[in-house]
């Protein structure tokens, strides 16, 4: 039944509307809509005349796409694209930008890792109207990794931007673009998970449709122009030399072949003269706090329920990266203490700790480094209005009911603990698949060892399928098995989605073959991006994010010239086929690769419902 | 009724916590009021818990809810419910509860099985009680869901019209009809809103109103 209904599917469902309205394009200036932070992103790329949009899908960003390929249904010349991997994404806009269009990009926090040589390459080469919009996760609550990707920015030296209301994530997007051009350097903006699934009233400006319209410009001058290789072999040329210029090191003599910019000079002077630095409170406040982004919002409602907006000063930075130094430095100089508040990693609050060793008198500074404040999770206001209270030296409002929610939260662990877990949809052609090869591994002499992935399979790890043993990142899976074969445990299992395997499975595939791995690779070929919203992928109905044919590559076909050893399709509904093969895959000395297919059955079930709406009840079993 | 409205919204992956919320949010928005929300749809797999808040009323700035500050706790599926109000219901709290549980082979899903003896939705009235929350209404929003809309993914709807009729929300009837009917997938809307005026009738029965 399931894989008559599959076979029925023969194109990607519309996108969900669930966390975006998709017409963002559509509202005039002034215009108050109800938005997500999906929307509000879109809609300031928009206004700024964005021209092309690259992205691979990651929460809390994954839906801007969307919207903007609405968009382009009606502005045809943009070019907005579901990207193979982030890295991909990345230098399509990078591309772009050096076009001289204004380009976007947008991935999860854990997709900045993939881009970090490309960015660092770019970051100096003076490119601008590049803007890279990223989706952080304080609390980890949809990466296997509570990284702070501000730490990667500082890596390539790149400004980034965090807008706390939804109205400023729009505004700020949208500045990013202008702030690029301003610095001629690449320009993040930090959303966080919990913002970027926010809804809120957020009111629309004009859309800068003359931006959008320019035309392409290349400049092709080698000296002036994009490489920041080592063009003129001589230790002060190249990239060394673009270094120089940005920290104000380049010798004169060279600074006249160059570029003006990007200088560290003007990003600190655009820190602190930019729209969303914002203060607050009594100037001559005993304390102050310093923060930024999302978080600033639960700085605010703790002052309004502590009454404490009268006593306390607030200095909101609208760019953390660097932090503004003039408004820092003067921050430090006037207060007696500053409680830095910021999600994840102090990367503000090491900053204003250099900046006053500078300052005389400088304030007392507090946050994560004194533990007034966590490093890990969200910091909603139940965290800081017990923390500010007590630098007032006023007890808690919230004690009685802290006191009460910790003897639940016991209870809850104790009792009715949160279990690590989830499992396939009703239908899910990963089940199977998944299901079986634990068999075949639990039934074959030898370690059973299987690496998991991101995607839906990685729910296989859990109960009652119990298939993955490890799962690191994405794509990471084949890398693993390979190496744990190759401590000479046996033939090692790696399970991966179809997107992944165009993310950055092929790569390991190739490398598995190259050095003679013993592995067997299965590839749960759902036909989509499905964990993270159906969206499409070079494998997936030969459909772009803008809804336009273009060519489906077969795993099948791309796989075969890699030269694995044993390679097979299978119906991923077809349990004693797949048990058949596992055991002819796992009995081959070298790397077996299974290919277990299925349409992702709620694309099914959408399609079903789709064609039941357009021809009624009759045309639902079509 | 007056403050700030602070809603929690919780249900398992799937269930349409996301969709309640968004028409929620639309409503306040629609009726002229401040509105903020915020979802955690977690991992989007099946059987994940997925929550929502949404905030309605002046000096309300972050979507977050805090600990024991729900007016209303909406539980879609009846263990999340339990687990949602133990963290974010105070004695004060009106908990709207579907009392059917979500089961994988006639058991509780393992993301459920806990401890804790809870096999109906009479025990997790009592566990709650057992914790001073007691303003619990347990409706069998599933099975009026089937009755009315002519499926079970109605539940939701079933239960925002409980919600509504418990005045929590401090909207009107019309706003909240509105942004269902402009916001249910495809052709729903009016079976949504079946759904809706059902479990309003449902929530005046359970109290005892209209009789």
């Amino acid at each position: 039944m399931a894989k008559k209904a599959a076979d029925a599917a023969t194109e990607l469902a519309e996108p969900s509307r669930k966390f975006t309205d998709q017409d963002v394009h559509l509202g005039g200036a002034g215009e108050v809509c109800l938005f997500t932070c999906n929307d509000s992103i879109a809609r300031g790329a928009i206004e700024a005349g964005v021209r092309i949009a690259a992205c691979y899908p990651g929460a809390p960003v994954s839906y801007v796409i969307d919207a903007l390929a609405t968009a382009a249904q009606t502005y045809t010349d943009m070019h907005v694209e579901w990207s193979a991997n982030e890295k991909c994404a990345y230098e399509t806009a990078l591309g772009g930008a050096m076009s001289g269009l204004r380009s976007l990009c947008l991935m999860k926090n854990v997709g900045v890792p993939w881009i970090l040589d490309p960015l660092a390459s770019s970051s100096m080469i003076g490119v601008a109207g590049l803007v890279i919009v990223v989706g952080d996760d304080p609390g980890a609550e949809t990466t296997q990794a509570e990284e702070d990707f501000r730490n990667l920015a500082r890596f390539a030296e790149v400004p980034v931007i965090e807008p706390s209301t939804l109205q400023e994530v729009k505004d700020a997007v949208r500045f990013a673009f202008e702030l690029s051009e301003r610095v001629a350097m690449p320009v993040f903006v930090r959303v966080t998970v919990r913002q970027g699934y926010s809804r809120a009233a957020v009111r629309l400006g004009d859309i800068d449709h003359a931006r959008r319209g320019r035309a392409a410009r290349f400049g092709k001058s080698v000296i002036n122009g994009w490489t920041g290789y080592p063009a003129i072999g001589w230790p002060e040329t190249g990239t060394s030399l673009l270094h120089k210029r940005f920290h104000g090191e380049a010798p004169d003599a060279y600074l006249a072949l160059l570029r003006a910019e990007p200088t560290e000079r003007t990003v600190l002077a655009a820190a602190d003269d930019n729209p969303f630095n914002a203060t607050g409170g009594p100037a001559d406040a005993a304390l102050c706090i310093i923060t930024a982004g999302f978080v600033a919002l639960e700085v605010e409602e703790s002052l309004a329920l502590l009454e404490a907006a009268g006593e306390v000063a607030v200095v909101k930075l609208g760019i953390t990266l660097p932090v503004p130094p003039r408004l820092v430095a003067g921050t430090l100089a006037r207060h007696r203490q500053v409680l830095v508040v910021e999600e994840t990693e102090p990367v503000i609050e090491e900053q204003v700790r250099a900046l006053a060793s500078e300052v005389p008198g400088a304030a007392r500074i507090l946050g994560k480094k004194t533990g007034q404040l966590p490093y890990s999770g969200e910091i909603g206001s139940d965290i800081l209005i017990p923390a500010i209270a007590d630098l007032l030296g006023r007890p808690s409002p919230l004690a009685a009911d802290a006191a009460a929610h910790a003897e639940t939260l016991d209870f809850v662990r104790q009792r009715v603990p949160f279990r690590v877990g989830g499992q396939f949809c009703a239908g899910c052609p990963e089940t199977a698949p998944t299901r079986v090869l634990r068999e075949v591994l639990d039934a074959l002499p030898g370690p059973g060892i299987a690496c998991g992935d991101s995607g839906c399979g990685f729910v296989a790890q859990y109960a009652p399928i119990g298939l993955a043993n490890t799962f690191v990142c994405m794509g990471a899976g084949l890398g693993v098995a390979m190496g744990i074969s190759h401590a000479g445990l046996g033939k090692v299992a790696a399970v991966m989605g179809d997107s992944t395997f165009f993310h950055s499975g092929i790569i390991e595939l190739i490398n598995a073959v190259y050095n003679r791995a013993n592995v067997l690779l299965l590839i749960l070929d759902n036909k989509s991006s499905a964990e993270t919203g159906h969206q499409p992928h070079p494998g997936a109905f030969g459909q772009t994010a803008t809804r336009k044919a273009t060519k489906e590559l077969s795993l099948e076909e791309v796989i075969r010239p890699l030269q694995v050893d044993y390679l097979k399709v299978v119906d991923a509904y077809d349990p004693d086929g797949l048990r058949r093969t596992y055991h002819e895959a796992m009995a081959v000395e070298g790397v077996s690769v299974v290919i277990a297919t299925g349409i992702c059955a709620l694309i099914v079930d959408r399609h079903r419902k789709d064609l039941k709406q357009q021809h009624g009840v009759a045309g639902a079993g079509a | 009724m007056s403050g700030n409205v602070n809603a929690v919204v919780v249900g398992q992956s799937g269930q349409g916590t996301i969709l309640v919320s968004k028409v929620l949010a639309t409503a306040y928005h629609r009726s002229g009021l401040a509105v903020v929300a915020t979802e955690y749809p977690a991992i989007t797999h099946r059987y994940a818990i997925t929550y929502a808040h949404v905030r309605s009323g002046r000096g309300v700035f972050s979507p977050r809810i805090r600990p024991r500050e729900a007016c209303i706790v909406l539980g879609l599926e009846a263990f999340e419910c339990l687990r949602a109000s133990l963290l974010f219901a105070n004695p004060d709290t009106v908990v709207v509860s579907n009392d059917s549980f979500i089961r994988t082979d006639g058991e509780p899903n393992h993301l459920l099985t806990g401890p804790i003896a809870v096999e109906t939705i009479g025990d997790i009235v009592a566990a709650l009680a057992g914790r001073g929350i007691t303003r619990v209404v347990p409706l069998a929003a599933t099975r009026l869901a089937f009755e009315v809309a002519g499926s079970r993914a109605g539940t939701n709807m079933v239960l925002l019209g409980a919600a509504f009729a418990s005045g929590r929300l401090q909207l009107e009837q019309a706003a909240l009809e509105e942004a269902i009917i402009d916001l249910a997938p495809r052709d729903t809307g009016e079976r949504n809103c079946q759904g809706f005026l059902a479990g309003i009738a449902a929530y005046r029965a359970a109290i005892g109103e209209g009789r």
